[in-house]
């Protein structure tokens, strides 16, 4: 920086300064540009009376009431007690088993139907990072995306798009209980979710053995000794079946990308 | 293993209890300012609290956490600006006087009264915050009232320091202008004295 500063300099500085935010040396240097220079003298003035206004009406703006401070404070115990107890609990280093079967319109009149209706959504792909053999790729590109993933999973569908909010950032490829899974990644830049691609020929789970809860258009249950959750829609349903982390899942979206419902 | 579950459990807890004990006051503080009315502030509040329990390992890691709250606050907010199709006007909390039919005042040395003097700034300062454009506005509400510093605000908007102090420069210099228009309508400053300032 130069010696001594102009009032370009200056003004490009004074908020910098007027909020602490250079090193001393510089914030001299301010200052004594300001003690001789009537006009920078006069602005700053000015970003002062601004930010003393700020300051009263700051002070003018009410705490949070002690209704929301004891709401805040709730959410972790109104979060566990709709947790399904039957669930298993599994730490969240643990492997997410998840097998995917997708009920399309076999299920569902066929006409007017498209195959893989509905995605299944993962939040915290983390666990799934961690398998060893896992292939990934960054992209924004949904066409580069399908087509590297079909490379690798010659069945795999291609993505219809980011859900609202949400921007495709890669692919990967890993294993889920022996079996190859693709996995679609995007982000609003506060949450991370994976879209479960399938590959291969996809199986339909009929019915269930047990049913532990309906709720809201989800079926909650066991199937052939496994607990899957099932949703149904006017767009399709997927069926999960496998071991699922408390939290771990996201939503179900239909085609449209409609509104999806939260699980737990 | 359940006994090590339980303890993970409760340092999570005690992590969103310290997370809640230190940042719910400038969350809401900002998310007053920003939605203009309390009961949209407490409720963006509890949304901003609600997601950083959904992602309490990710927070707890975190080296601070406060851009990451304010980051999820910014793209609530504008996920409701969005779903609304219209942008929420910001109400003026207090009470403004009529700017249509300004009396003159005397000089500010002269005023008896300066507290006065100070609710009709202030509710300037407030109609200015209003008009600026979400990007300025997101960054001086974030500094002035969430208590971020500018390398917190770039976390907490995705973008560069530089573009932050560009943005907070913008927007002090419309607020600025406004004020000189008030103090020049209400013979507080002498027209010709702050001419160039008013223009800068």
């Amino acid at each position: 920086m130069k010696l001594k500063l102009n009032c370009s300099d200056v003004d490009a500085l004074l908020d910098a300064f007027e909020d602490n935010e250079i090193d001393s040396v510089t914030s001299l240097r301010v200052q004594k540009h300001l003690d001789s220079c009537t006009g920078c003298r006069t602005r700053h003035g000015w970003l002062q009376s601004t930010s003393r206004s700020l300051a009263r009406i700051r002070q003018r703006t009410p705490e949070p009431s002690p209704e929301l401070r004891r709401r805040v404070a709730g959410l972790p115990d109104e979060r566990q007690s709709r947790t399904l107890s039957w669930l298993p609990s599994l730490y969240q280093a643990a492997a997410l088993l998840v097998l995917v079967f997708a009920l399309t319109f076999l299920l569902l009149p066929q006409a007017g139907l498209a195959e893989m209706d509905a995605r299944v959504f993962v939040r915290s792909h983390n666990a799934t990072q961690t398998v060893e053999g896992s292939d990934e790729l960054d992209t924004h590109d949904p066409i580069e995306a399908a087509a590297w993933l079909r490379d690798r999973l010659p069945e795999a569908r291609a993505p219809r798009g980011a859900p609202p909010g949400y921007r495709l950032t890669g692919a990967r490829i890993t294993e889920v209980a022996g079996r190859p899974v693709g996995l679609l990644l995007y982000e609003d830049g506060a949450r991370k979710i994976s879209c479960f691609v399938p590959s291969g020929r996809l199986e339909l789970t009929r019915g269930f053995d047990e049913i532990a809860i309906r709720q809201d258009g989800l079926t909650a249950g066991r199937c052939r000794g496994h607990q899957i959750v099932s949703w149904s829609g006017s767009g399709g349903a997927a069926v999960v079946i496998g071991e699922i982390a408390d939290e771990a899942l996201l939503a179900f979206a239909t085609v449209n990308f409609g509104p999806a419902a939260e699980l737990f | 293993m359940i006994w090590r579950r339980k303890e993970g459990e409760k340092k999570l807890r005690a992590c969103y209890d310290k997370l809640v004990h230190e940042h719910l006051s400038s969350v809401h503080r900002a998310a007053h300012r920003l939605t203009g009315n309390a009961a949209d502030a407490e409720d963006l509040a509890q949304e901003v609290f609600l997601k950083a329990w959904r992602s309490i390992e990710k927070v707890c890691e975190m080296e601070a956490a406060r851009p990451w709250l304010f980051r999820v606050m910014r793209n609530a907010w504008l996920d409701r600006v969005r779903k609304s199709g219209r942008r929420p006007q910001l109400v003026a909390m207090e009470e403004s006087p009529d700017p249509e039919a300004p009396e003159p005042i005397a000089r500010l040395s002269e005023l008896e009264d300066q507290q006065v003097l100070h609710e009709h700034i202030d509710s300037q300062v407030v109609e200015a915050l209003d008009e600026l454009p979400d990007g300025e506005r997101l960054v001086l509400l974030y500094h002035a009232f969430g208590d971020l510093n500018y390398r917190e605000i770039a976390g907490a908007m995705d973008c560069p320091v530089g573009t932050v102090m560009s943005r907070l420069h913008r927007a002090r210099a419309r607020l600025r202008t406004k004020l000189v228009d008030y103090a020049i309508r209400h013979r507080l400053i002498a027209e010709k004295e702050d001419q160039n300032e008013a223009e800068a």
